[in-house]
């Protein structure tokens, strides 16, 4: 997945990419995301760890989640569509600077949203883990690795395998979110300091979780690209 | 040009420019613009080897994949290849919200990435030689393969003998190999026999729902129509 910000890398190199013109996201997609990753990837990963009984359902629920990242994909296609018989788009767009971006609501809310998602899943999570009395339940046995080379149970060996990849993600997407603060400002739309901003969101990794971390930075950086006129920086 | 020349001529006391003065006002803009020249004469190539059908490539993109974009996209191309706009810095202008900034509108100049565009891909790469270390050579070590080539072909857990691996879900059986094979790396989690490894799939699928609904977005702005989606597709 690391691969994914290699390629988003390249694609976003111009400066013509960063124009308030071509951030938009047209009406029918900004609408729909929300519903779309709600009903494609939440649903089934809840619907994944639901305490089942039967094997049967367990695993099939399993393998319903794995390609739910697609489900989402074809889901904004499929609402975008019934969207815009709904509410077609007028053919002469006249859009005019001053005015709010037509789509910066929607997108804050889906960035607020998963935020709140995200930070509802850390806390319990952090919690589940501090009060926990298992001891086969603990932040050792959920988030140290085990790097000792030596027989494994399957699922303990399957732990450390998932555990790399976590920390591989995670690191990828710190960097991708620091990167994203700096081609802002690369590109003058912002006036922060990169080091600082990246150490607000190291920090905002460990008190919310990583993946509200993300969200928190893309409300700010979609606030930023929004801009069509942006504050001189100040003399200094 | 006008810029230069009113720079000049305000640096200098009395009224008139010496020839020498004249010329370096000369050739600073003629630097300026061959940089400028030399790619608007690139672009322009590039543009018309497109419209001439030159090779295979420019044949498709002419004729699929233009027909199918929406005029912005095409506006987008095209204006891609022209150098940002400059203004006279004598006349003042009011400042004006717009979807395309000038380039001293913005807080700071725009920069090209430089090597550090390609320093951000090499890291994200070494995130994933990270991650591919850890899923596929590490657990070699400590033979998790085997354990795992185990339970694939006798379906059998040893966490939970009166557990069956399920092996059909489609009635496809190259799919359900990759299902039960997914399955079978998901169940030591998901049926919580290892109650770590349950609470990190939890947290680690839990916070993939912000990077999801974040492609998503990225996948449906202007720019990065087409680009994007087949690979969101191909990475998830």
């Amino acid at each position: 997945m690391p691969l994914f910000y290699v390629a988003y890398t390249v694609i976003s190199a111009g400066e013509p990419y960063w124009w308030p013109l071509s951030r938009d996201v047209p009406p029918r997609y900004s609408k729909t995301i929300l519903p779309a990753v709600l009903l494609g990837y939440a649903l089934p990963t809840v619907l994944m760890f639901w305490p089942w009984k039967d094997p049967n359902m367990v695993q099939g629920m399993t393998a319903f989640w794995q390609p739910s990242p697609i489900y989402v994909q074809i889901l904004i296609v499929i609402f975008a569509y019934f969207y815009n018989l709904r509410y077609p788009e007028p053919k002469h767009n006249d859009r005019k600077a001053k005015d709010e971006p037509r789509d910066l609501k929607d997108l804050k809310l889906i960035y607020i949203v998963t935020f709140l998602i995200g930070v509802f899943l850390h806390f319990g999570v952090v919690y589940t883990l501090l009060t926990s009395t298992d001891p086969q339940l603990s932040f050792r046995t959920t988030f140290v690795p085990d790097i000792e080379i030596r027989q494994k149970s399957l699922g303990e060996g399957l732990r450390n395998l998932w555990l790399s990849d976590f920390y591989g993600f995670f690191l990828a997407s710190f960097l991708w979110c620091s990167y994203a603060v700096w081609d802002l400002k690369r590109v003058g739309r912002a006036n922060v300091d990169v080091w600082k901003a990246s150490a607000l969101i190291a920090l905002a990794n460990i008190l919310f979780g990583p993946g509200s971390a993300m969200s928190a930075v893309w409300y700010w950086r979609e606030s930023a690209m929004a801009r069509t006129s942006v504050p001189k920086e100040e003399a200094s | 040009m006008v810029n230069e020349l009113v720079k000049a001529l305000r640096q200098q006391p009395t009224d008139s420019l010496t020839t020498s003065q004249i010329d370096s006002v000369f050739s600073q803009v003629q630097t300026l613009r061959e940089e400028r020249v030399r790619k608007l004469v690139k672009d322009a190539h590039l543009q018309q080897r497109l419209e001439a059908l030159e090779s295979p490539w420019n044949k498709i993109t002419a004729l699929f994949l233009l027909p199918i974009a929406e005029t912005d996209e095409v506006m987008f191309g095209v204006s891609k290849n022209l150098p940002l706009s400059y203004k006279l810095d004598t006349v003042d202008l009011p400042p004006r919200p717009k979807f395309v900034p000038f380039q001293d509108e913005l807080a700071r100049p725009p920069k090209p990435r430089g090597i550090s565009g390609w320093l951000q891909a090499a890291t994200y790469i070494a995130c994933s030689a990270l991650c591919y270390y850890g899923m596929w050579i590490q657990p070699a070590k400590y033979g998790l393969y085997d354990h795992f080539d185990t339970v694939v072909k006798t379906g059998i857990f040893h966490e939970n003998p009166s557990f069956p691996l399920k092996t059909t879900y489609t009635g496809i059986g190259a799919i359900d190999e990759i299902l039960t094979f997914l399955d079978a790396a998901f169940m030591s989690g998901v049926a919580r026999w290892h109650k770590g490894f349950w609470m990190l799939q939890i947290y680690f699928l839990g916070f993939l729902l912000q990077p999801i609904a974040i492609w998503g977005v990225e996948s449906f702005r202007k720019r990065n129509n087409m680009a994007l989606i087949s690979l969101y597709v191909g990475f998830s």
